[in-house]
């Protein structure tokens, strides 16, 4: 024990000057031979940025300014500390604001002072241990190889893993993740079978909302959240169910309580804004979104939510100058394209709102050169909600030019289709959007058919020659891609190999990894690929 | 500011204080032991006294705040996979000082459950410490921590060889509410604390129990804490 924390770096983040004292003794009698500390976050931060640590001590209470978590969540955002580093969080008491966040924004351990020694030992000794051993599953994870990952699952829980109950949660996930839905829910009722658990029971009900059982997904929550009144992740899902049976008054109570047992998280309070903005609770989304911004003030990871909430609030409130006070704010933090163009697209709505043509013109030219040929495309889910927008400031040309762009790129995501449909919808067009997307539609299908067909007669070099054609009339639609390079990868196989061909097939396959990272038939080519590739 | 939340905040603090002081108290008697050096009995006994106080000090902020929260719902109950045999260390450790001073031995026995049981260990080992402490108080010659786990509950029970509780204690079991106790300087609290924390575990119809009894295997008294 001592000489694997001899060799590593601890950082100690403690305001009590005695207590950093104590804590400090503790770790270097447990054979800690690099401990930096730190009375604050300020200077935490400092130390973090220039170090890399292998575990984190860290008090919650920092007094004014940032708090443990917020610390946490900021350090693990801008990728200060490894995944594989340990963060244990310390306090002298318990609350529920402290327990209360998202599973993923939770620190390793939570250690309750007073702490001993021998206590602090074996824990971090634990959690090093747990967290190596984790570390191939986890970034297999991270990597979208869901394959792999559950591989390693496997092979821990056969051998019999000291973590086994964060192996199966993993496992879960992952089969989740790989469309295995069958196989996470047996492996969540094993669990439930020996205890309550409700991390199992979450994962459950969200099985349940995925397969559209409403009724049995909620029934679960609110089991959940009745006997765990601080498990936060629990009332996010059942807002979705209540917002699936269109029980949308509900839905808010449900975001309303969670906010009042977690009222310091920037991102919940800005969720309960947004659901209050659709009912058409404007005092409570303003008061909501005020108080995201105030909370986001510690942090310096951008969230523009809360300034586009507050924005459009004041428009529909027939305010566009406060709006554009608003949305002048947040063009002045927002570092990101995204969030500079959904700026843009908010002070669309306040122009039309104040029947600004000018400003109207302005605003659409931004728009139009971050979202046309030529730049970097959108992620689908910004492309909609940029449509959405200049949809309802009447800009409607436009906005159907970006959704079919996103029809013709993902003609094969029934989901994302379903939420174009949805805006054209929403601005009065249903039918004329339900044509132009079956024609969008249409083409991306009939470019590839031509290819499959000529691979079924053999014709395996037409066929190539077909989805390069298809591939290049849609260079950012995942499954032309994807399929190209199969066809491909195919005729290397049988015709011989051909070095520019392999390289055509991996561009191909690393432009659709990008486009869709979670599609695992990207990595399965690229082994393909490597076990037929003859110099190998 | 309410004053709810000058309590807390002031108990937030009284609560890092008395971590430092007992932490110093603790280092200084393990620079002690280094050097060989022996305490003069008077010394020893005042030490051990002083250490027993903090951690009486501790528990009731502990205790106090802890309940204050469940009954504003604002204390996070939670429960999760604990293995036994660590979290039985982690209490003992926290002994594990003033029993040393009063050269007492510290015995768990272990054998009879299983790895792994389902309950909040933070309340549980606040719990668990405080009657170990208790134990550590009265005991003459040994302490002994027990878990077992038999028909589908896990048992804890924490015995000492001291002369078991006064009769008028087993008598009133466990208070649901009960003032300072002047003849015996009890408030109650403890009592008070480890009955809610019990009831609070469930697991399907079976609820979370505590026992108090004069049947300990060192014929002294002992506490039990039922989880289902």
């Amino acid at each position: 024990m001592t000489e694997q924390v001899g060799s590593r770096v601890f950082l100690l983040v403690e305001d009590f000057e005695m207590m950093r004292g104590v804590l400090r003794g503790h770790l270097s009698r447990c054979g800690a031979q690099r401990v930096d500390a730190a009375p604050n976050a300020r200077d935490a931060i400092n130390l973090l940025r220039k170090n890399k640590y292998d575990v984190v001590l860290c008090d919650y209470n920092l007094g004014p300014g940032k708090n443990g978590q917020m610390l946490l969540e900021e350090a693990r955002h801008n990728e200060w500390i490894s995944p594989a580093a340990v963060w244990i969080m310390i306090t002298a008491e318990k609350s529920n604001d402290m327990v209360s966040v998202a599973a993923e924004q939770a620190p390793d351990d939570y250690l309750l002072k007073p702490i001993t020694e021998a206590t602090l030992q074996t824990r971090i000794q634990k959690l090093m241990e747990r967290k190596a051993s984790l570390a191939g599953i986890v970034s297999a994870m991270k990597a979208y190889d869901y394959r792999r990952a559950l591989q390693l699952c496997g092979e821990q829980l056969a051998q019999g893993s000291k973590n086994t109950a964060d192996v199966l949660r993993l496992q879960a996930q992952l089969y989740q993740l790989s469309g295995e839905a069958d196989k996470a829910r047996a492996v969540y009722e094993a669990i439930l079978q020996r205890a309550p658990i409700p991390w199992a029971k979450l994962g459950l009900a969200r099985l349940h909302l995925q397969a559209k059982k409403l009724t049995a997904a909620r029934g679960l929550l609110e089991e959940i959240v009745r006997d765990h009144p601080q498990y936060l992740d629990a009332y996010d899902c059942l807002a979705e169910v209540l917002a699936s049976q269109g029980q949308i008054d509900r839905e808010l109570m449900v975001l309303q309580q969670a906010a009042h047992i977690s009222p310091n998280s920037a991102v919940r309070q800005s969720a309960l804004g947004h659901a209050a903005l659709q009912q058409g609770n404007r005092d409570l989304a303003m008061q909501s979104f005020k108080r995201s911004i105030k909370l986001s003030e510690h942090s310096s990871i951008e969230n523009p939510e809360p300034y586009l909430g507050l924005a459009r609030a004041h428009s529909e409130a027939g305010a566009p100058a406060e709006a554009l006070q608003v949305i002048a704010e947040l063009r002045r933090k927002a570092e990101s394209r995204d969030s500079r163009l959904l700026a843009r697209t908010e002070e669309l709505r306040a122009h039309q709102a104040a029947g600004n043509a000018d400003g109207v013109a302005v605003a659409m030219k931004d728009i139009r050169e971050h979202t046309q040929c030529g730049a970097v495309p959108l992620t689908p889910g910004m492309a909609l909600r940029v449509a959405e927008t200049l949809m309802q400031a009447g800009q409607r040309d436009d906005a159907t030019q970006l959704l079919l762009v996103v029809t013709r790129n993902n003609h094969d995501d029934d989901v994302l289709l379903r939420r174009v449909q949805n805006v054209f919808d929403r601005a009065g067009m249903g039918e004329a959007g339900r044509e132009l997307l079956l024609a969008a539609r249409k083409q991306a299908t009939e470019s590839m058919s031509e290819g499959v067909r000529l691979m079924a007669q053999g014709k395996l070099t037409a066929a190539v020659e077909a989805m390069r054609a298809a591939a290049a009339a849609m260079p950012q639609n995942a499954r032309v891609l994807l399929n190209f390079a199969a066809i491909s990868i195919t005729s290397l196989e049988k015709q011989g190999w051909s070095r520019p061909l392999e390289e055509e097939a991996r561009t191909a396959i690393e432009t659709a990894r990008t486009l869709r990272p979670d599609d695992p038939r990207g990595l399965e080519l690229l082994e393909r690929m490597a076990k037929a590739d003859p110099s190998s | 500011m309410n004053i709810s939340a000058f309590v807390a905040a002031a108990a937030h603090d009284m609560k890092n204080s008395i971590c430092v002081i007992a932490a110093y108290l603790e280092d200084a008697l393990a620079q002690i032991a280094q050097q060989g050096a022996q305490l003069p009995p008077q010394a020893r006994q005042l030490t051990s006294q002083a250490l027993y106080e903090t951690q009486r000090v501790n528990g009731n902020l502990v205790q106090l705040m802890a309940i204050y929260k469940l009954d504003e719902g604002m204390y996070p109950f939670e429960p999760a996979e604990v293995e036994l045999e660590e979290f039985a260390a982690e209490v003992l450790e926290r002994v594990r000082p003033l029993a040393h001073i009063k050269g007492l031995s510290i015995e768990s026995d272990l054998g009879g459950c299983e790895a792994v049981w389902f309950f909040d260990r933070d309340l549980i080992a606040s719990v668990v410490v405080q009657a170990l402490f208790n134990a550590v108080r009265y005991a003459t010659r040994a302490v002994r921590l027990t878990l077992c786990t038999e028909g589908g509950q896990l048992e804890i029970r924490v015995e000492d060889d001291g002369p078991g509780f006064p009769e008028f204690m087993l008598a009133q079991g466990f208070p649901s509410q009960q003032g300072i106790n002047v003849q015996t300087g009890s408030t109650g609290l403890g009592l008070f604390f480890s009955r809610l924390v019990a009831n609070l575990h469930r697991n399907g119809e079976r609820i979370g129990s505590t026992r108090l009894e004069n049947a300990s295997t060192l014929d002294g008294g002992r506490f039990v804490i039922t989880l289902p």
